[in-house]
């Protein structure tokens, strides 16, 4: 393998490679060969090139008033974690950049939206109950749910158990559901591969979930802790 | 030292133009920079912009920043400046932009800050997911479709979906809302890849099983994806650009 670092300890940059539409040189060379146009989506529009979003242009989708109501309220998140100014040319043309408020088009309730009044921001996002790890790696470490859909994951859900087992899907292994309407909380499949289970039956459509009811996780064991119930809830 | 492999590809498609730019570099103590952008507009405006970008994003690139996030930020405002100053030069490429995705992999652990739909995806444990946030419009409807807000059938059959409600054009004022600092801890065997959307001639499920194959470089990961799209033949191609980033084992580093 080439030196990745040049004489001078200074990094180097990767070369990129013009691929070349070789057809004949393909076939020996290819490992894998799915049917042609197997995965092209048929629905596609020919310009599929990149191009901005033009409220109401094309389409007479009752949707775009909505749509275009949905951005200006994004590019004036009051909520900004950060917001950084950067000149380089002149002050007039300086880029304000700004960081939107987390998280990232959450799952919106009515009564989340109604109760983002504290100053702090954790109002945001209000917890409505907890996973606690009871055994496995990260045994004592727990989870905060909240309202509407958490997808359950190791690394890129939106609740992480990241403490060391491997068997916990990246994404989303089962999905808990709190339903502020009725106050309920469900348990259903995530889209990884392996299964969930809810007191050892594994989880294989949508089920009630209730306090203190026990889930397995790969080898970790969850106790699952409810705050929003008949007896509280934010709103 | 080094714990990873990058390998860096792109194909014109059937396009008349390639509007892709990408750079990627390895960082001295062990780390991957990695920039993409996909530009968009007219003839010559959509690789203009996104040059502009992707040198922008390596000249402000500092190893020592103080902040990660304000690092972040800063670098997409200097992107989008670039593209400020190439417009005043040149008044008729106004209108020009382009999407970027800048990937920071460092201790193990990946970061990114992305504007427009340039996918990132993730994969591990034999499992892909496109981890960054799908600006596009079409990416917005599955969004709003998965929350009940929509059915699928109208979020597919909505005929503006390619088009961006998140792209760098000059302009004043910018919302990021994809801005990973937090990270995501990187495994030997995973493998980063951030791509312009016209990778997603392929499906994530048969992106994934190329991957499967672990004896393969990232410059042969790259050429044999390349080719599937080829294969695929669809009319109008866009172009496609890959930076594929291999998280390798102990002893192949």
């Amino acid at each position: 393998m080439p030196a990745k670092i040049g004489p001078d300890g200074k990094p180097i940059v990767v070369d990129t490679v013009p691929f070349k539409a070789d057809f004949s040189d393909n076939e020996a060379t290819e490992p894998y060969n799915p049917s042609a146009g197997r995965a092209a989506p048929t629905d596609f529009s020919d310009s599929d090139a990149t191009e901005p979003y033009a409220p109401g242009s094309k389409s007479s989708s009752s949707n775009a008033a909505t749509i275009a109501i949905d951005i200006e309220e994004v590019s004036v998140q009051p909520g900004s974690s950060a917001q950084v100014t950067v000149n380089v040319v002149d002050d007039d043309e300086a880029t304000q950049v700004f960081r939107a408020a987390k998280p990232v088009e959450a799952v919106a309730t009515s009564s989340v939206e109604s109760a983002t009044v504290s100053e702090s921001g954790a109002m945001e996002d209000p917890p409505v109950g907890w996973l606690v790890v009871v055994d496995g790696m990260g045994k004592g470490e727990f989870a905060t749910l909240g309202f509407g859909q958490n997808s359950i994951g190791r690394s890129g859900a939106r609740v992480n158990l990241n403490f060391g087992d491997r068997e916990i899907s990246r994404d989303s292994h089962v999905v808990v559901t709190f339903d502020p309407k009725s106050a309920q909380f469900f348990v259903s499949p995530g889209t990884g591969k392996s299964l969930g289970y809810l007191n050892d039956a594994p989880i294989l459509s949508p089920v009630s979930l209730s306090d203190r009811d026990h889930l397995t996780l790969g080898s970790t064991k969850l106790m699952f802790v409810s705050l929003c119930d008949e007896r509280f809830s934010w709103a | 030292m080094n714990q990873f492999e990058i390998g860096s590809s792109q194909w014109q498609g059937k396009r008349a133009y390639q509007q892709d730019s990408l750079r990627a570099q390895y960082l001295p103590e062990g780390g991957v920079f990695a920039v993409l952008a996909d530009g968009m507009g007219g003839a010559k405006g959509g690789e203009v912009a996104s040059l502009a970008a992707v040198d922008a994003v390596f000249d402000a690139f500092d190893t020592e920043y103080a902040d990660l996030s304000t690092h972040l930020l800063e670098l997409v405002g200097k992107a989008n400046n670039a593209i400020a100053r190439e417009i005043r030069a040149n008044p008729d490429l106004d209108g020009m932009g382009t999407t970027l995705v800048i990937v920071l992999i460092r201790d193990q652990t990946l970061h990114w800050v992305s504007v427009g739909d340039s996918p990132v995806y993730l994969f591990g444990d034999q499992e892909i997911s496109q981890i960054n946030l799908d600006e596009s419009y079409g990416g917005h409807l599955d969004r709003r479709a998965q929350r009940g807000e929509i059915t699928h059938a109208e979020a597919k059959a909505d005929t503006r979906r390619h088009q961006l409600m998140n792209v760098l054009m000059g302009q004043q004022s910018l919302t990021i809302e994809d801005c990973q600092d937090e990270g995501i801890s990187l495994n030997p065997g995973d493998i980063v890849i951030l791509a312009s959307d016209g990778i997603q001639t392929l499906s994530e499920e048969v992106i994934c099983q190329h991957l499967l194959d672990d004896s393969l470089t990232a410059d042969e990961l790259n050429h044999n994806l390349l080719s599937n799209v080829v294969k695929c033949d669809r009319p109008n191609q866009d172009n496609v650009s890959l930076i594929c980033i291999r998280v390798l084992d102990e002893e192949n580093s």
